[in-house]
């Protein structure tokens, strides 16, 4: 590995980084991605509640601004390139207060400066008529027509995977712990006890990604996290909802929304405070308790069945005005900081994408265009949406589709084993989840975690108690009970 | 794709459907009995140690010999066991849609039997905060891993909830050279068996601690402690009472949910108490021709009582596919009354014998049933008994003691003092 | 003569005994709803018995399996510690029916491990 020399090499692999190696993919480029988990978006990216906001918040001027409205609008394409899921669902900013519909006034002369469309006011009525389970006291909303869902993680894995067929190397478990620029021109990294040359480095190491400066010597800012808890809510919920519900955005945050996902659970998400430990994504008993109460003032009698906790922190790079931070390092030439992705970081990531892309060209980097880009995705066989007739057809093709692994969400082990060997595959229980939803619905994978391990171990040829979770470290089982050697 | 017909199609293939299957086979059904997983028996399997058939077969067997009994006669008789299979969808009208290895079968049925069983609550229903690391555990699917998987889950547990599930594994974990740190009951009292408390937590030295939480969970990676707290009379968690306890392994004993995505696709309407489907003196739900049984219909506390409920399903539904008229006298609603948590069935014909199957929602030393229409008594208990939510209650209704009832009945627990 | 409070488990009921006691014998049982909660209370008090299980590993072709087990009949639990060695030891290479034994007097108990179901056939 050490002979060959990366064009790019970009270090991380949630959705900014994955972004940034599909866009490369375009070019006639050698390009490498190096994520130090097990599986690609492992970080803030799997810790979001996946809304593509159309970009009426940020403030004109900052690269928000710009961005965001630029990554929304590429979505829908990319959706259909690449094969994710998508879902329209249009975003609400609910106004209790005549202060609240000022502030949606404002938003709306926002959304006109930063170029969004089809955002507009509209009045209590209309507001109950679309939502009808709204709080009584809610006054009007802005309505912005044009947001979407997806997850964030399965964009991710699509980015990761097109540019992976386009040529890029996708190398997970790649733990980055040394980087120097030498004589030879070159970045010279170390990971997990590899060597690669790389001409360019994008940092989008998310939460770490002034860490992974500092390796470099680079000492340009800091990055805290911002931590947030979110709940999913089981599919079936007596009060359902069509629409992205926020109330009337406070000075940082976007405040406690409802979300409904690409899945057809719904979320609350989330809450907000600064964290020290960059590692700390736990749960913590009082932000439960403020999600629900967010909840249940957007809907009063909200029926609240909660599924699965998690929690993530979204990378804020300090004393930057609450913006990105994405620029060429001013002490290491060729060294790209795509940093300070926090909210809306998704809905961005295609354009951060371009805009890094053109920030390397700027630094020196030669992009010629390769013909042979393909930007189509190979689909896989997503089981549960086929009708009865594809299903039968798949099953008589490969037995292994007539085998249901997962009851909860109808998934099936061809399916498991096409995420296992297919694209980038999937080494953990975790992974299999992000990719097939195995063990994603409301048993929480009490029936099928056993059966997963099996394929796992079966189709990597290890044990089953070398299986993990999640990271490294997430060790679930500890060998035989009877008969260990 | 295979275009199948039957009188009598039960899906689950457990102790419940494997009863309701053999009796409809022995009422002239042809039967079709579907189950998801690759052998008969259900959860039984999986459950090897004893206590099981005392009232059934009145003698005292595990999990798997109870199952092997039930399979043997499934074995025996005229009924085509499907396994590996799964079934997708129900509709009204009886029209099963299953899938396995095979491709899709399409199978019309002149009655179904829904005896799915149910599934344990998870971390995210009582949602404990702290971290998500590996390592935490439902009960059942450790003792999956430890009695059929061969595999460690862990080596040192410590357990949320007294269920019956959650003690059992505290013993099976004890033996098998897994140390069990104790077992954790949010309420003042435990859920489980009286004899499973001193057969796997006292023989073993295991501690319980009762109105006690776990309100946290430690570690990256894999489970490193947990935090325990006491928690008041709102079972809220007292501060200051935390303890931390150092262990790889949680397992969560928290209660079983009636697992009824099917019956809800079916259009069947649920018992917003018992989470399985309302259903009348012969255990049809609302929709006609469709049955419920065993632990679908509500959690049991024996098996024995799941076998001898899903034989009566079973029986109704062959008689149900022959065509055999259901008189309709009309309804009587049940409503459970004061320290009673439900009631199976929700509504009664009348002129039916009926079993009422019914849980206290906490104990009482001195408690007598009665059951009332109106101001009309129609059953009230001999003596006084102890009587807790762990075992279910069940009192035979004979015609004779409805007959002219025309008010909802309602079933309570009134406490004597000593 | 002293009270042991015990609870009876011999059936699912668990009724709580109140058992009177001269330290071996029992001189009367209160609070049993049936006659097995006194020859229980005595059992109990002379040397508790408890009905054993587990699993042992068995192979058939050329893949490993788990079979229940259990004590063919309540053994004291004496024995737990020997009969639970002995069942980790054994390893059974043929098909099983239910009530076949598996290890003979198992621990030095008295008691046989028999299957608690077929495999294999």
């Amino acid at each position: 590995m050490k002979d060959k020399i990366y064009d790019v090499a970009v270090i991380g692999g949630g959705i900014t980084g994955t972004g940034v190696i599909h866009e490369l993919a375009k070019y006639k480029l050698e390009t490498a991605l190096l994520e130090r988990g097990l599986d690609l978006a492992v970080g803030a990216t799997k810790g979001n509640g996946g809304v593509v906001h159309p970009g009426y918040d940020p403030h004109p001027g900052t690269l928000k601004a710009k961005l965001n409205p630029a990554g929304a609008r590429m979505y829908p394409r990319l959706s259909k390139e690449l094969g994710f899921g998508l879902r329209r669902t249009g975003t609400l900013v609910v106004a209790y207060s005549d202060r609240d519909l000022k502030k949606v006034d404002e938003l709306l002369d926002n959304a006109a400066v930063n170029g969004v469309e089809q955002v507009e006011k509209i009045n209590a009525a209309q507001l109950r008529h679309r939502e009808p389970h709204i709080n009584p006291a809610a006054l009007g909303a802005l309505l912005a027509h044009t947001t979407t869902m997806i997850d964030p993680f399965e964009v991710a894995i699509a980015f990761a995977e097109n540019a992976q067929d386009n040529g890029a190397d996708i190398l997970t478990g790649q733990n980055v712990t040394g980087i120097s620029k030498e004589d030879d021109g070159l970045f010279h990294i170390t990971a997990s006890g590899n060597q690669y040359l790389a001409r360019f480095v994008v940092d989008a190491a998310g939460i770490f990604a002034d860490d992974v400066a500092a390796m470099a010597g680079i000492h340009e800012y800091r990055i805290q996290g911002r931590h947030g808890n979110l709940v999913v809510m089981d599919k079936g919920l007596k009060t359902p909802i069509q629409t992205v519900m926020f109330p009337c955005p406070g000075p940082d945050t976007k405040g406690i929304a409802l979300i409904p996902t690409v899945s057809g659970n719904t979320l609350i998400g989330s809450t907000a405070t600064m964290r020290s430990d960059k590692n700390d994504v736990s749960n913590d008993a009082e932000g439960i308790d403020e999600l629900v109460a967010g909840a249940r003032h957007l809907i009063p009698g909200a029926d609240i069945r909660i599924i699965r906790t998690f929690a993530g922190q979204r990378p804020v790079a300090l004393d930057n005005d609450n913006d990105f931070y994405i620029r060429e390092s001013e002490t290491v030439p060729g060294f790209i900081h795509a940093a300070g992705i926090q909210s809306p970081g998704a809905a961005s990531s295609p354009a951060v994408a371009e805009y890094v892309v053109s920030l390397l060209a700027d630094a020196g980097l030669d992009l010629k265009p390769d013909p042979d880009y393909d930007p189509f995705r190979q689909p896989k066989p997503d089981f549960s949406t086929l009708s009865p007739d594809e299903q039968d057809r798949l099953i008589r093709q490969d037995p292994a589709y007539g085998q249901i692994v997962c009851r909860c969400e109808t998934v099936t082990e061809g399916e498991i084993v096409a995420a296992i060997r297919e694209g980038v595959g999937a080494r953990t229980v975790e992974a299999v989840k992000r990719r097939t939803r195995a063990g994603m619905g409301r048993c929480q994978s009490g029936f099928c975690q056993s059966r997963v391990i099996d394929i796992l171990a079966r189709e990597l040829g290890i044990p089953q108690e070398d299986v993990r979770l999640e990271e490294e470290n997430a060790r679930i089982l500890y060998g035989k009970i009877k008969g260990a050697v | 794709m295979n275009q199948l017909k039957y009188d009598v199609v039960v899906v689950g293939a457990g102790p419940a459907g494997m009863a309701a299957a053999i009796k409809a086979q022995e009422n002239g059904a042809s039967v079709a009995l579907l189950e998801r997983s690759s052998e008969l028996g259900g959860i039984l399997n999986q459950c090897i140690h004893s206590g099981f058939g005392l009232r059934y077969f009145k003698e005292e067997l595990t999990g798997p010999e109870y199952a092997q009994r039930f399979a043997e006669q499934v074995a025996e008789k005229n009924i085509d066991v499907y396994l590996d299979t799964m079934v997708l969808d129900i509709d009204r009208k009886r029209n099963i849609q299953a899938i396995n290895r095979d491709g899709i079968l399409e199978i019309c049925a002149g009655a179904v039997v829904l005896a799915m069983g149910c599934r344990e609550r998870t971390r995210g229903a009582v949602h404990i905060p702290g971290d998500r690391p590996a390592g935490v555990f439902t009960a059942g699917l450790a003792q999956r891993y430890v009695n059929i998987e061969n595999q460690k889950p862990g080596t040192r547990a410590v357990i949320l909830g007294s269920g019956d599930i959650g003690l059992i594994m505290a013993r099976r974990l004890t033996l098998e050279g897994i140390e069990v740190a104790g077992v954790y009951e949010l309420m003042p009292y435990a859920n489980g068996l009286y004899r499973n408390i001193k057969n796997c937590l006292d023989d073993f030295g295991i501690p319980l601690h009762l109105s006690t939480t776990v309100t946290r969970i430690n570690g990256h990676g894999r489970v490193t402690s947990i935090e325990t707290s006491k928690v008041d009379e709102n079972l809220k968690p007292i501060p200051g009472t935390e303890e931390v306890i150092p262990c790889d392994t949680l397992l969560l004993s928290i209660g079983l949910i009636p697992e009824n995505e099917l019956s809800l696709k079916a259009g069947v309407t649920l018992n917003p108490v018992t989470n399985g489907a309302s259903v009348d003196s012969r255990l049809q739900t609302d929709v006609p021709g469709i049955f419920a049984c065993g632990n679908v219909l509500h959690v049991h506390d024996l098996v024995d009582n799941v076998s001898i409920e899903a034989e009566q399903a079973g029986i109704e539904a062959a008689a149900f596919a022959a065509g055999n008229s259901f008189t309709d006298s009309g309804e009587l609603e049940v409503r459970p009354g004061g320290n009673v948590r439900y009631t199976v069935p929700s509504r009664i014909e009348p002129d039916l014998p009926v079993t009422m199957k019914f849980r206290s929602m906490k104990p009482v030393e001195n408690g007598r049933i009665q059951i009332k229409s109106g101001d009309r008594e129609v059953y009230t208990s001999k003596r006084s008994q102890k009587i807790v939510p762990s075992i279910m209650q069940t009192v035979r209704l004979k015609p004779s003691m409805l007959g002219s009832c025309t008010e909802p009945l309602t079933v309570s627990i009134v406490e004597e003092e000593e | 003569m002293q009270i042991v409070e015990m609870c009876c488990t011999t059936c699912p009921s668990g009724c709580a005994l109140h058992v009177q006691t001269d330290g071996e014998n029992v001189i009367g049982v209160e609070g049993n709803g049936c006659k097995r909660g006194c020859v229980f209370a005595a059992q109990e008090l002379r040397d508790p018995q408890r009905m054993l299980t587990s699993t042992v590993l068995i192979e058939l072709g050329g893949k490993q399996y788990l079979l229940p087990v259990k004590t063919r009949k309540p053994v004291s639990m004496r024995f737990t510690v020997p009969i639970m060695d002995a069942v980790r030891a054994v390893k059974i290479s043929r098909p099983v029916h239910m009530g076949d034994v598996v290890i003979g007097n198992a621990g030095g108990s008295g008691a046989d491990v028999v299957a608690c179901r077929n495999m294999g056939e």
